[in-house]
């Protein structure tokens, strides 16, 4: 044990990172607590530590002791109990993370392992055991017990050296993980191994001697005990595990291990098919009854659809002489004719179904109903019945005249209808629910859905191009409206600058517009100029629109009758001296500059429209001493955004802009947080050169 | 964290220059006062402590818990202020 506190810093250091600790300063001031922390892992350490240096000894030596072996798994044992109580072994990947004095331990034996592997495979090719999993005792019980029994063992192929060993030396990293913890259920695998070859004294004493197993473990021995096949379960075990913690490498030992035996690949997925069939039994019986459910409902829908059968004359009522009420055709009917008109309907049931569908599916200039007149045509013609008084007295009865039960809907209430022509009185039948095949069924559908979705889009591009049409014109209307305004301010401008104080402050028209509007805009503005003209004459009471001549011309011109240019003073945009002291040191300025990104307030106005002006003087006043990225006239907030190379260059315009007048304004300087600015303006560079000037 | 102190608001709303060790959120009187003697006076050099112990709130716990018996809630609160204005404006 290592008196901590008499370590020099560097000393104390370098142990720190033994441990695998992050290489922190050692200080006067952190010292202390850097103490504390190497003289807990130290702690921690002694719990393990004998254990590790033990498991250490016993890989580098490959001849040892059985009683030494013995001992180690002991400690490891011991080890298990102490150090990770906690976890039982199916969950040993969150123990390894959450213990913190586990890294550092954990690299050594991993070295040590993985070489040690390496050389024991290369000893032992031929050992079909040694396949590389984490079963590092299991591998050197297989080498004490090939030496006891050589011939035994060297049935497996030499071939298989190159795939076996590199999954060794990938399991080997994954095993090294969690070696102690494992142990005591690889003695429950060397057992079931044992079994099903020679099993040797050493391995059999091994059992007896684990009294730290837990039950767990003793329920996976008597697993492997089992007459079924204690390999397989074995490999199962081992299987599941590196599951857990990467599954590449176990399946490469998998297929590693599996490929000389000669097994079926399927071995371990046909129990997992049924299993799945197994557990998953009532949900597919949910399925197959739902499913069955909606086949029931489908057939029995169809059934309907089809089921047009009548039955008549058990809801008309007969007539009876006894009782007043009854008129004949009107509430009741005499026996036997409801028999007749039913004859008739039946008879002119499949002609009209013919005629909706001829209707519906293929010229729709057929009509699907059938008037009196057809009726009777239809009758005689197709049955040569003559009687057309008993045809028309059928019929009339099926009719609808008075609204009474005895029309054709109270006999099949859902088949037919009867269509009444308003003003030739012309009564007809018609088919209202005909058969129609498939085909022509989804054809009609689809087509009415077609025309339907077509209107409708249309509707909507309609409304849409409505709707843009006028946000367009709106937007015309408001660029107008402003280029008008600019002009006119511009002309207010002019006249203003030009207006002297005993001069006649007059200048013509045309001149104005020369000055304004460049030479070839003169011709496309010249409608937005008269609207600018006539705003002044409408609108600016300074300004008085006058004839004059001028050089033997009749001219307008306009005269300004304001005062003179004393306005253009706090018009005049430009630096007009410091408020104060804004220096380094001085309590005006931070004493370091935070971010890279300004914003300057005091500089914009409402309404103006000179943001080049503006921009330029933030530029000549600070572009010469720092590099600027970025500079942005926002008249929405009425702030100047101002982004620099660097934060030192931040506090330099800082500086020079920070309590400024500017166009009789104070100009105030904030520093915006880089996220904010990248917000605002996602364009804006990120480094430079270019550099505004 | 759910919610945060007044204390702690204000600390990480703008730059610490000169701020006393008691503007610390979890930083009282009386911690302030042992800090002070410890050669703590200002925020800026908790902070510095803070960065030399690379921003790790164990560490940093342990050594508010050796300097000025900061309980862990104390420590946690400053530990947290320290980060959150680091993130602000380091």
């Amino acid at each position: 044990m290592v008196d901590v506190d008499n370590l020099t810093d560097a000393e104390l250091r370098s142990k720190l990172i033994e441990f695998g600790f992050p290489v922190m300063p050692i200080t006067g001031t952190t010292r202390k607590t850097m103490a504390k922390k190497l003289k807990m892992l130290l702690e921690n350490k002694n719990k393990i530590g004998k254990d590790n240096r033990r498991s250490l000894g016993r890989y580098s030596s490959e001849d040892e002791s059985d009683s030494d072996a013995k001992s180690s798994k002991k400690d490891k044992f011991r080890r298990q109990t102490m150090a990770a109580p906690l976890p039982p072994p199916s969950r040993r990947k969150t123990t390894v993370e959450s213990s913190p004095v586990e890294p550092p331990v954990r690299k050594e034996v991993k070295t040590t392992t993985t070489t040690t592997r390496t050389m024991k495979i290369l000893q032992s090719a031929q050992d079909e055991f040694d396949t590389g999993s984490e079963s590092d005792e299991v591998a050197e019980k297989y080498r004490s017990f090939r030496k006891e029994s050589p011939e035994s063992v060297k049935k497996a192929s030499p071939s298989r050296l190159p795939p076996s060993f590199a999954s060794a030396s990938n399991a080997a990293e994954a095993a090294s993980d969690r070696i102690s913890q494992i142990r005591s259920r690889l003695s429950t695998y060397n057992y079931g191994l044992d079994r099903s070859y020679s099993p040797s004294e050493e391995l059999l004493k091994d059992k007896e001697n684990t009294p730290f197993l837990s039950n767990f473990t003793k329920r996976l021995s008597q697993l492997s005990e089992s007459p079924k096949s204690p390999i397989y379960d074995y490999k199962n075990d081992i299987i599941k595990e590196n599951d857990v913690n990467g599954g590449a490498t176990s399946r490469a030992y998998l297929s590693s291990y599996r490929a000389p035996r000669g097994r079926p690949s399927s071995y371990d997925h046909k129990p997992l098919n049924e299993s799945i069939l197994k557990n998953n039994f009532v949900p597919f019986m949910v399925l197959v009854v739902a499913f069955l459910f909606f086949i029931i409902v489908a057939v029995v829908y169809l059934g309907i659809r089809s089921d047009t059968a009548l039955e008549v004359s058990a809801t008309i009522p007969h007539c009876l002489k006894s009782n007043s009420n009854s008129k004949r055709f009107v509430n009741c009917i005499l026996e036997g004719e409801g028999k007749s008109a039913l004859n008739l309907f039946e008879v002119l049931k499949p002609e009209l179904n013919r005629r909706a569908l001829i209707n519906k599916c293929e010229d729709y200039k057929v009509k699907p109903y059938m008037t009196e007149q057809d009726i009777v045509t239809f009758m005689i013609e197709n049955f040569a019945i003559k009687e057309e008084g008993r045809i028309l007295t059928d019929f009339v009865l099926q009719l609808n005249e008075d609204g009474v039960a005895f029309d054709e809907n109270s006999i099949a209430s859902d088949m037919n209808e009867v269509k009444e022509g308003r003003k030739s009185k012309v009564t007809a039948l018609l088919s209202r629910n005909p058969y129609i095949p498939w085909k022509c069924y989804c054809y009609t559908t689809l087509w009415s859905f077609l025309s339907m979705l077509t209107s409708f889009l249309g509707a909507a591009l309609l409304v849409y191009s409505l709707n843009y049409a006028f946000k367009c014109y709106k937007q015309i209307r408001q660029k107008q409206h402003e280029e008008e305004i600019s002009i006119v301010e511009s002309i207010i401008d002019i006249l203003q600058t030009n207006a002297t104080e005993n001069g006649d402050n007059c200048m013509i028209i045309n001149h104005v517009r020369d000055m304004i509007l460049p030479i070839n805009e003169r011709k496309n503005k010249q409608k937005l100029w008269m609207r600018a003209v006539r705003y002044i004459h409408e609108n600016e009471s300074r300004i008085r629109t006058e004839e004059k001549v001028v050089q033997g011309e009749v001219e307008q011109v306009w005269r300004w009758l304001g005062g003179a240019n004393n306005l253009n003073t706090s018009k005049n945009k430009s630096w007009q001296g410091q408020a104060f002291e804004t220096q380094v040191g001085s309590v005006n300025s931070l004493p370091y500059s935070p971010t890279p990104c300004l914003k300057i307030r005091g500089m914009v106005e409402d309404g103006d429209r000179n943001t080049h002006v503006i921009k330029k003087a933030v530029l000549s006043k600070c572009a010469q001493q720092c590099r600027i990225l970025h500079c942005v006239v926002d008249t929405n907030s009425n702030c100047v955004y101002l982004k620099c190379a660097e934060p030192s260059d931040a506090a330099v315009a800082y500086r020079n802009l920070h309590g400024w007048w500017y166009a009789g304004n104070l100009v105030t300087v904030k520093y915006v947080r880089l996220e904010r600015y990248m917000q605002r303006f996602p364009d804006s560079p990120v480094s430079g050169p270019p550099f505004l000037q | 964290m759910s919610s945060t102190s007044q204390k702690h608001r204000n600390f990480i709303a703008e730059p610490m220059g000169d701020k006393p060790v008691t503007e610390l959120a979890g930083v009282g009187e009386v911690l302030g006062k042992r800090l002070s003697s410890a050669g703590f006076d200002k925020a800026y050099v908790v902070l510095g402590q803070f960065l030399i112990l690379k921003k790790n709130q164990e560490l940093f716990q342990e050594w508010m818990k050796d300097t000025c018996q900061a309980n862990s809630k104390q420590s946690a609160d400053c530990w947290q202020c320290l980060k959150d204005w680091c993130e602000e404006f380091l």
